[in-house]
């Protein structure tokens, strides 16, 4: 049989996977990782702004001109210019916008003023590690420091009381999908003329407190990992981690809860900030969660449930 | 194949880099990371002191606690001679409803207090409450689990007096008099607004409440 090198070929997915590792290695150099992390921001910007009208007018005009001309994504005018406009909107309605509203407006400054340093791509590098790092890190304290976070109430409560994760619930706790749905019904009943302080029955089980248990330790140890991961100093112990940290966290919390905004600016954020080492795999690993989170969100997966 | 070592593909194309500029590390690297430490701080100094609502605010608590959106309800009563009617369809107020319930506050309350006074409204008993047709599906099984509470009570305990309902009237728009004919128009003396939370207990594996702010105001 021959076997000269000239003869023996590579299969085809290991040629596929060169190629695209390749074309990644080309997005992931610095000045086109830029772009790629500018990209990514617009469209987050476009696809879920607040209802503000003046928002809107600003951050839609600003966005759709720097699609259109793409020098103007390296321009720091643009970026503090729309993270004006984010701050009046937010400004407004800060105690009602979701905290990832809060997230993707530092991150508009952090790009602008990243525009503004000698090194753009290393100074944003930085500015995204630090503002990964703090918000899971307080996520953490809220967990910490709230009253029925970790005597398992929450989830348990939540899996009960949340339409979204009825039939997990039913699946997980063996309790039949109509007593969920029932208390479910007697819950929203409290917003019309209800009696609050009349208690309503959760139909929990112990399987079902178990998995709560579960749930809740998993989380605040895989924030907390995230936290540690992205504060830690560069290039030493847990940084080394980061990427895989934060992808485990993506790919283990959007498809259950998809809040699409958050899993798009950490996306975002973790390009920008991606490890030198291997950057084109972590730079095509954030941009695939990025198009997943999005599908996953339409996709009528309980259809294809067993339960 | 384009590789690291090829030029760039065409449609991202870009322009060489200006020139570089000079802005001190702690603006570019820091700021925005500063305000938001700053921001969280703040927010969970609200949320312990003004009952600002853990999952709003910037501090990263969603997914921390139940006291999120929709736990929280509003209630007003009217304050009458005859007693205290709940107010089934509370008037657009000029004040968001979210931002009232997200954090409230005295001064808050008091105005949807004396606003809702400036409205006639309509009260009705219980039992006319339960004899209307057009009633939402949410005040129909509230009636209904009025019912029930009180068959379980009289099969618990024939002797005992029944259960009181809940709400025992309830107060409409006077506007809606033509959709509900039969009911008594109101002396308001005195609006009371309450803001409410419904957490879970665990260990009885049922719902628990609790009021987060309060206020009563008399109207002369």
């Amino acid at each position: 049989m021959d076997s000269s090198p000239d003869t023996v070929r590579a299969p085809w997915w290991m040629a596929a996977y060169r190629t695209v590792l390749d074309r990644l290695a080309v997005l992931a150099a610095p000045e086109r990782r830029f772009e790629l992390v500018g990209l990514m921001t617009l469209l987050l910007l476009l696809l879920f702004p607040e209802n503000i009208w003046y928002l809107k007018v600003g951050v839609y005009g600003l966005s759709i001109l720097a699609i259109l001309h793409r020098p103007l994504l390296r321009s720091p005018a643009l970026w503090l210019a729309l993270t004006f406009f984010l701050v009046a909107g937010h400004a407004r309605s800060w105690f009602y916008i979701d905290n990832h509203k809060f997230l993707i407006t530092y991150w508009c400054l952090a790009v602008g003023l990243a525009r503004l340093a000698a090194e753009p791509m290393q100074t944003l590098r930085h500015s995204a590690r630090y503002l990964i790092g703090l918000a899971f890190l307080f996520a953490v304290v809220a967990k910490l420091l709230s009253p029925d976070y970790l005597s398992g109430a929450f989830f348990e409560g939540m899996l009960l009381s949340d339409v979204r994760f009825a039939r997990v619930a039913s699946f997980v706790g063996g309790i039949p999908l109509q007593n969920i749905q029932f208390s479910d019904l007697a819950r929203l009943d409290l917003a019309e003329i209800g009696d609050p302080a009349f208690p309503l029955p959760y139909p929990s089980s112990g399987r079902l407190s178990a998995f709560a248990f579960v749930l809740t330790w998993w989380t605040l140890f895989i924030e907390l990992a995230v936290a540690l991961a992205f504060l830690w100093p560069e290039d030493r112990g847990l940084s080394r981690w980061r990427d895989a940290v934060l992808l485990v966290f993506m790919i283990t919390t959007y498809p259950i809860a998809p809040v699409i905004g958050f899993a798009w600016v950490l996306a975002a954020m973790g390009v920008a900030q991606a490890s030198t080492q291997r950057s084109a795999r972590w730079t095509g690993l954030y941009v695939a969660t990025y198009l997943a989170v999005m599908l996953l969100a339409y996709v009528p997966v309980a259809r294809f449930l067993p339960f | 194949m384009p590789t690291l070592h090829s030029p760039p593909l065409g449609p991202l194309s870009m322009p060489p880099a200006p020139r570089p500029r000079r802005f001190p590390r702690w603006l570019t690297v820091y700021l925005a990371p500063a305000l938001l430490v700053v921001v969280a701080c703040v927010q969970l100094t609200l949320v312990r002191t003004h009952d600002l609502l853990p999952w709003k605010g910037g501090g990263f608590g969603m997914f921390s606690t139940l006291d999120r959106p929709g736990a929280r309800l509003l209630r007003v009563w009217l304050i009458t001679p005859e007693g205290e009617a709940l107010v089934a369809s509370p008037p657009e107020y000029d004040v968001q409803k979210l931002r009232l319930i997200h954090m409230p506050n005295t001064a808050l309350l008091d105005d949807v207090a004396r606003q809702t006074a400036r409205y006639e409204w309509l009260v009705y008993t219980y039992d006319q409450l339960a004899a209307m047709n057009d009633l939402s599906k949410e005040m129909r099984r509230q009636i209904l689990r009025n019912a029930a509470r009180q068959r379980v009570a009289s099969e618990a305990d024939s002797s005992a007096p029944p259960l009181p309902v809940y709400p025992a009237a309830v107060a409409f728009p006077a506007s809606q008099q033509w959709m509900k004919p039969g009911g008594v128009a109101a002396e308001v003396t005195g609006v009371r607004v309450e803001v409410w939370r419904v957490l879970y207990d665990p260990d009885r594996r049922e719902s628990r409440a609790e009021v987060v702010a309060e206020t009563a105001v008399a109207i002369p």
